[in-house]
């Protein structure tokens, strides 16, 4: 056991020469003593400061009614433990509710006080009890589909796929429990359900193993899940009457907690809410699941089991909504002190926090070289020359990072960058019969200059938005004529702008998020009203505002009114609906936006996206950090949208300036930027980088000889090199069209095509170097430099010197050399 | 114990290896007795039937195996033997379903219970026996043979056919009516059959009573048909993902005669053909089976549906027979030899329900989309379609003239024309209709729905007659609600027979009051038309007697005359007698004068006395007239007094007659009810009696 106690540090020392004898004995015993005494002050100082109980009150409305408890014990430290069933509780009143079977169940009306005590602390909680003796009717809406839910019959590897199963199909999660009630009890009359006889029917039968069933037994004849829906039936399987309480809310409880040692137990209690102030607690009916199950695993019941240290999300599903608390799992008896760092940004103090909180110690800053290469692939595109590695070398101010930051920032290489991201994300390409090579380019044109002139981006994503008129005279409308379909645009602009995937919300309501099918449809409304027509030039289109068009929920056919994702329906009848929708996503009130374009900014430079993948947030999927998130938000809002801004704070903080060496207690983590990733370099920068430590140039259709593989304009414009190194065709908008995968395709073009061997002998660098007289190892050096922007250790030029003098042809050695030093992974990859 | 008994008791014990093993294979059940060898025909099929044959079965080899017959669980699947006889532990199967081995079976579910596991074991220990040697199958099938002989006419003639007296005890009382999938009516007779859990129920169509319960214990009743000749009924049901079976009864009998197939999910339809050689049975199994019934032997099987097959039906003269499934495919076949024969296409939907125009040249096809098609039974075209109910049309019968009634999600039944025009929309059903059918004489038609209701309307005026109940309750509670009834109007009449009685008093009294008053009515009334008359008369009387008076007072003065003349004359006379003392004739002539003085004095005398006494008179007449007249006046008052009391007595007379006629029609009714409920009482005592001997003669 390994603890920090003072008294035995300061025993090793005068006293070591007294021991002898019963004294020895005795300053033996010491020790002992010393470290029983440490380990009660050990226990001490670890004992709990207090208890929280949750959910804060109990309300019982009706004979039915039932609702658990879980009580949270925290140390000083932070760390949190789930007493629940170790501490006493007892009711100022106990003829009104008793406890059963980890339920509060109510006897009779009244109001009292629960107490709760652990460890000399106690809490208590208000228990109001009303209509404990009124017996609501069945709903088939509030009390029967989550049985369906928890049971797992309508996912959709089950009844809720498109054909469902054997004829048997229920919707997807239960968005349409309307349909799901004619076809449970009038599909095929007298088969599923038997009024006579309501254990009969197959709906029970097969869900409890009294019949085969390809699924499987979901639960118990005797279970509360199955006596709900004999209860149903029982009752003549009615529907619901005509109104019925909305859901409106789920609180997952404890909201969050930080657990030690693997192995250790959290229940979790979730209470559903409804549009008549009633609430219920659904915790054997909610689906669980953890986005992280090395980390904790949750059982069907809700019950958490810790395991590696991490962090995990445990979700819970009830109805359409999903709520998440995030778990924080750290080492048992972990001694951790977090050194206050030095010279941190603010950046940095928020990536700080969350590691203190995860108790991982971030790697330290990276050396000069490494940060030249790196800051120089990811600001310009390019690998530092020579001569400005060795300007950095030399320069010792204090702040040259900072200065060279900026100046890579001036430089026309930059602007390239970011349009080009900026193109992948408004798919900028030429597509028959929509877009001709011309518009593509013009489109281009009108990005870069955009961000050239570094206006700001809310002010570029509105005008974006809302234009009208011809794809030659006003670019940015070819955005509406590369996507024509509405359904497919507005899936197109909540991921480039809002970074969420609402796609599955198209035909059900989303599984992991809180979209739902009304949702979907009602962003889509914002779109239907845009017309194209052609112009004079049959290469251009008129993209303008036709005034009329409705999007139709599936469901029952109707006009769907636009509205806000997660906000109010807007009054659009005599505006431009884009413009509504512009202004909404770019005010600086819109939570996704901002971060969104942040998280995008990051992921550039980090490898790695707060929210990964950036364009992927949703409820299942949190950031790993919102705090940061939320910051680089608001800075990019708050610095009127200036994203130069936060690239400057992004790269000047020591987040991104870490070394990719890890350390013990961070060597599992890539999530929490506590070192550098080791990222693969993107195909267009790779093949630019390649061609200038060549000396080579590439020539693009509509470019001149010498162009930078990221100045492409057209997502359709590529190579056999750009397409094998995952360039992306824009064809779509998902961030993950950019491939940073590794494939065999890419080795082995490296290695026998004509990328590499080609380029440098027609390159001609070592020729020119043997033609200048140079010796081997200044070669070598440079090539090393030239690559890796740092000089051979001992051993490299040790062993390359070795293989270039043995070599017949020293010219061959020499770029043999150079092959090895571009097909190596410090080549490739930015580390 | 003597010899003989001794004997028998050995025969019993002897009997007792043939009875068992039936009882084990008919209840699926697996105990083991010590003694008695585990084998498979006894002990395992049942036990895989339960757990294992609705994956592994002939129509589904899950993994290539079936594990429905010997053969082919010894033969194994596409992983090879599955069973080493000898050597449970090396045996696949006994690594799979005792969880040694992945993939677990059955899949997804819990471990079947230790006493199956052992079961299991010890068959494969000892040698995977396919049956004990001693003991005879037992039969899985009963058979009778009643194919007809070919050429053989069904004629409809006769008394109808209508089963004997039958047990009227349910065997199942469901918590409350569910919906009906099976109906049929018989060809010839006033016989409905009504599908329900576990029993077919008979009810007659003109008493719309319940005449018979048949037990069904194979599960769920699915199907129901009559035999073209309505001697036979077939039902075709099972227990849903379970098991599935055709039964058949023999109406006059009502005994069983047949039992066929052996399907592994319940038969969803099955019918009879007309030369009733084969039965056609459809289910979830998705195949078509045509068994022949004399011996259970399955003589053909048609694959080709893709999805359950939901409908058939044999053409009238069995030489097509047309089938349904879900997705909406519809076939005609050969009968014999299982050929297609053709490919109907045109529902977008499952096909629900499938007749044959009894002349056999149409068959008619209702669907899931709505619509009721026509087709051609020769070709198979496609005559007419037409929207008969929107959702789903789910059923459909013909009339004998071509006439077609159908029923569906609409909640309607609905009677078209040959042309498939609207003729009638019946009265709304009270959920989705799902079966409907007509009586035998063509006059009634039968429509049930979802909720269990079978509702029975007249089909020429559409007008409702009465309503059939799919979930009759035991006999013993309908002993106790007749008694309960007897009870409660018994107790009911009292009260209902003291208020008549009162109520009767008071008709009574107000009778006798009114008829009192009436006849004082009437005396009076008569008294004053009297009396209206003597006024009358004596007006007139008087009348005469002044004009008599006025006549008299002018003779008067006529006599005054003649008396002044008698007198001048006899002054004369006088006079002249004076004159001629010694005229004789003077004298005379005075005499006579004198004579006539005095006869005109007389005569004025008597008239002055007439007078006297005529005015006289007549004033006693007028006193009279005045008198008559006041005692009139008040004899009007005394009328008019009786006659308002006499109209509200009247008013009252009738209301109490109403109250007492309606009280009295309360008695008449409820002792009406005590004599139909203590009716009722003998009657389900009796019906309990006798089911109770029927089981009892069963046993």
């Amino acid at each position: 056991m390994i603890f920090h106690n003072s008294a035995s540090v300061r025993l090793n020392g005068p006293w070591k020469h007294c021991m002898h004898g019963w004294r020895q004995l005795f300053l033996q015993g010491i020790p002992v003593i010393a470290w029983l005494a440490g380990f009660t002050a050990y226990a001490e100082e670890q004992a709990f400061e207090r208890i929280e109980v949750f959910p804060s009150q109990i309300q019982l409305d009706f004979m039915r009614d039932q609702q658990s408890i879980v009580v949270i014990a925290h140390r000083p430290d932070g760390r949190t433990l789930d007493v629940t069933e170790t501490s006493t509780m007892s009711l100022t009143n106990p003829a009104i509710a008793t406890f059963h079977n980890g339920m509060f169940t109510p006897i009779a009306d009244g109001s009292c006080m629960l107490t709760i005590t652990y460890a000399g602390h106690c809490a208590d909680i208000p228990v109001t009890i009303s209509g404990a003796t009124l017996e609501p009717p069945i709903s088939f809406r509030t009390d029967v589909m989550p049985v369906f839910a928890r049971g797992g019959c309508n996912t959709g590897s089950c009844h809720g796929a498109a054909r469902g199963k054997d004829g048997f199909r229920l919707s997807l999660f239960g968005f349409d429990p309307a349909g799901d009630y004619q076809r449970i009890t009038r599909e095929f009359p007298g088969r599923r359900i038997d009024l006579g006889d309501p254990i009969g029917g197959l709906l029970v039968q097969k869900a409890v193993g009294g019949v085969p069933h390809t699924g499987g037994k979901r639960f118990a004849l005797e279970s509360a899940l199955a006596a709900t829906l004999v209860r149903w039936i029982s009752e003549g399987a009615p529907d619901d009457s005509a109104v019925i309480p909305q859901l409106v809310g789920l609180d997952l409880y404890p909201p969050e907690a930080i657990l030690d040692d693997s192995g250790t137990r959290q229940r979790l209690v979730a209470v559903a809410r409804f549009a008549d102030g009633t609430d219920r607690d659904v915790t054997d009916l909610c689906w669980y699941g953890s986005n992280n199950d090395s980390s904790a695993k949750v059982s069907p019941n809700g019950i958490v089991t810790t395991n590696n240290r991490g962090e995990a999300f445990i979700m819970a599903r009830y109805q359409t909504i999903t709520v998440g608390m995030p778990l924080v799992i750290i080492p048992k008896d972990l001694s951790f002190s977090f050194s206050e760092a030095i010279g941190n940004t603010w950046i940095d103090d928020l990536v700080d926090t969350k590691l203190k909180k995860l108790r991982i110690h971030p790697s330290s800053v990276c050396d000069d070289e490494t940060f030249l290469r790196r800051a120089t692939i990811d600001l310009v595109g390019m690998v530092p020359t020579l001569e400005q590695r060795d300007q950095f070398l030399e320069d010792a101010s204090e702040n040259k990072r900072s200065v060279l930051i900026d100046e890579l920032m001036t430089s026309k290489e930059f602007v390239e960058i970011w349009v080009m991201k900026w193109a992948e994300i408004l798919q900028i390409r030429s597509s028959n019969n929509q877009v001709s090579p011309k518009g593509a380019i013009l489109y281009h044109q009108w990005l870069d200059r955009r961000i050239a002139a570094n206006e700001p981006l809310d002010t570029m994503v509105r005008e974006l938005l809302v234009a009208s008129g011809g794809t030659f005279e006003n670019p940015p409308t070819n955005y509406f004529q590369l996507e024509r379909n509405t359904l497919k645009l507005s899936e197109n602009v909540a991921q480039a702008f809002l970074g969420m995937r609402i796609q599955c919300a198209q035909c059900h309501n989303h599984p992991f998020d809180r979209w739902t099918m009304d949702d979907y449809y009602g962003f889509a409304a914002f779109f239907p009203q845009i017309g194209r027509k052609r112009a004079a030039d049959p290469r251009e289109s008129i993209v303008f505002d036709s005034g009329s068009g409705e999007v139709k929920h599936p469901i029952g056919n109707a006009n769907v009114a636009p509205k806000f994702l997660g906000a109010e329906t807007p009054k659009v009848s005599d505006r431009d609906r884009r413009e509504s929708l512009a202004k909404w996503i770019t005010s600086p009130d819109n939570p996704f936006f901002s971060k969104h374009i942040a998280n995008l900014t990051w992921t550039h430079f980090l490898g790695r996206g707060i929210v990964h993948e950036p364009d992927d947030a949703r409820v299942s999927n949190p950031p790993s950090n919102d705090l940061l998130l939320e910051g680089l938000g608001k800075r990019l809002s708050d610095s009127g949208w200036d994203f130069r801004t936060l690239v400057r704070d992004i790269c000047n903080s020591k987040t991104y300036q870490r070394s990719s060496v890890s350390n013990e207690s961070n060597h599992l983590d890539t999530t929490h930027f506590s070192h550098a990733l080791i990222r693969r370099v993107r195909a267009e920068v790779l093949l630019d980088v390649v061609s200038s430590v060549t000396q080579t140039k590439n020539k693009f259709p509509g470019l001149p000889l010498g162009a930078h593989a990221v100045q492409v304009a057209d997502g359709k414009t590529t190579n056999y090199f750009l397409t094998t190194f995952g360039r992306a065709t824009r064809d779509d908008v998902c961030s993950c069209a950019v491939s940073m995968e590794p494939s065999l395709s890419q080795a082995l073009h490296l290695l026998n095509g004509d990328a590499v061997h080609d380029r440098i002998t027609q390159g001609k660098l070592i020729e020119q170097r043997m033609q200048e007289k140079q010796n081997n190892p200044d070669i070598i050096k440079e090539l090393f430099i030239r690559c890796f922007c740092r000089s051979p250790d001992e051993n490299e030029l040790t062993d390359t010197l070795a293989i270039v003098e043995s070599a017949p042809d020293r010219r061959q050695a020499l770029e043999d050399v150079f092959w090895a030093l571009i097909n190596s992974p410090e080549f490739i990859f930015n580390h | 114990m003597n010899v003989v008994s001794r004997m028998v008791l050995l025969l019993q014990l002897c009997a007792l290896p043939t009875i068992l093993p039936s009882l084990f294979v008919m209840r699926g059940m697996v105990a083991m007795s010590a003694d008695m060898p585990v084998t498979y025909e006894q002990n395992i099929l049942p036990l895989f039937r339960e757990k294992c044959c609705s994956c592994h079965n002939p129509d589904k080899t899950s993994g290539g195996l079936d594990l429905s017959s010997f053969l082919q669980t010894l033969a194994g699947g596409s992983s090879g033997k599955v069973i080493l006889p000898g050597d449970a532990e090396g045996s696949y199967l006994w690594q799979l379903v005792s969880h040694a081995s992945e993939p677990s079976m059955p899949p997804e579910s819990e471990k079947i219970s230790d006493e199956m596991l052992s079961v299991i074991k010890a068959w494969i220990s000892a040698g995977a026996l396919e049956r004990s040697g001693s003991a005879p199958i037992a039969s899985a099938q009963k058979t009778s043979d009643f194919t007809m002989a070919p050429g053989t006419l069904i004629s409809l003639e006769g008394p109808p056919i209508m089963p004997p007296r039958l047990s009227l005890e349910v065997v199942v009382e469901g918590l409350r009516g569910t919906s009906v999938t099976a109906m049929a009516s018989s060809p010839h007779g006033p016989l409905v059959a009504i599908g329900g859990r576990e029993q077919v129920l008979l009810y007659s169509t003109e008493t719309l009573e319940l005449i018979g319960v048949l037990p069904f214990p194979e599960g769920d009743v699915n199907s129901l048909r009559f035999s073209r000749n309505a001697k036979l009924l077939i039902a075709g049901g099972g227990r849903p993902a379970r098991s599935g079976r055709v039964v058949a009864w023999d109406i006059s009998s009502g005994i069983r005669v047949a039992e066929l197939g052996d399907e592994f999910d319940e038969v969803l339809v099955a019918d009879l053909s007309g030369d009733q050689r084969l039965v056609a049975i459809g289910g979830p199994s998705r195949v078509v089976r045509l068994l022949q019934t004399v011996n259970g032997s399955t003589e053909s099987e048609i694959k080709k549906h893709t999805d359950w097959v939901t409908t058939l039906e044999f053409s009238p003269d069995s030489v097509l027979l047309a089938t349904g499934d879900r997705a909406g495919n519809l076939f005609l076949w050969e009968s014999s030899g299982a050929r297609e024969y053709a490919l109907l296409r045109g529902h977008t939907g499952s096909i629900t329900g499938v007749a044959w125009r009894p002349d056999g040249a149409v068959l008619a096809s209702v669907s899931e989309d709505g619509t009721c098609r026509l087709w051609d039974a020769d070709g198979g075209s496609q005559n007419k379609s037409w929207n008969a109910h929107s959702g789903g049309a789910l059923g459909v019968v013909w009339l004998g003239d071509g006439r077609l009634i159908t029923c569906g999600r609409d909640n309607k039944f609905k009677l078209w024309k040959p042309d498939g025009v609207l003729e009638r929309d019946f009265e709304k059903l009270a959920d989705i209709g799902i079966r409907v059918s007509v009586s035998s004489d063509s006059t009634k038609v039968l429509a049930s729905d979802w909720t269990g209701a079978v509702v029975v309307h007249d089909i020429s005026n559409g007008k409702r007659i009465g309503s059939i109940d799919s979930n009759p309750v035991r006999l013993e509670k309908r002993l106790l609600l007749a008694r309960h009834d007897v009870l409660e109007h018994s107790k009911a009449i009292i009260p209902a027979d003291n208020a008549f009685t009162v109520a009767d008093i008071a008709r009574t009294t107000a009778i006798h009051s009114v008829q009192t008053g009436t006849q004082i009515f009437k005396e009076l009334s008569s008294k004053r038309t009297m009396l209206l008359s003597t006024i009358d008369t004596s007006n007139a009387e008087k009348k005469k007697l002044s004009d008599d008076l006025k006549m008299t007072r002018e003779s008067l003065g006529d006599l005054k005359g003649s008396i002044k003349k008698a007198e001048s004359a006899l002054e004369a006379c006088r006079v002249a007698a004076k004159a001629t003392p010694d005229d004789a004739a003077v004298v005379e002539q005075v005499i006579v004068a004198e004579k006539n003085s005095r006869q005109a004095k007389e005569a004025h005398e008597t008239v002055q006395k007439s007078i006297g006494s005529a005015k006289e008179l007549i004033d006693q007449l007028t006193k009279q007239i005045v008198a008559d007249s006041s005692e009139k006046v008040i004899l009007e008052a005394m009328l008019e007094e009786i006659q308002s009391k006499l109209t509200a007595d009247s008013i009252y007379r009738d209301e109490t007659i109403r109250e007492a006629t309606m009280h009295e029609e309360a008695v008449v009714m409820l002792r009406k009810k005590i004599s139909n409920a203590e009716l009722a009482v003998i009657k389900w005592q009796n019906e309990i009696d006798f089911a109770q001997s029927q089981e009892r003669s069963a046993n």
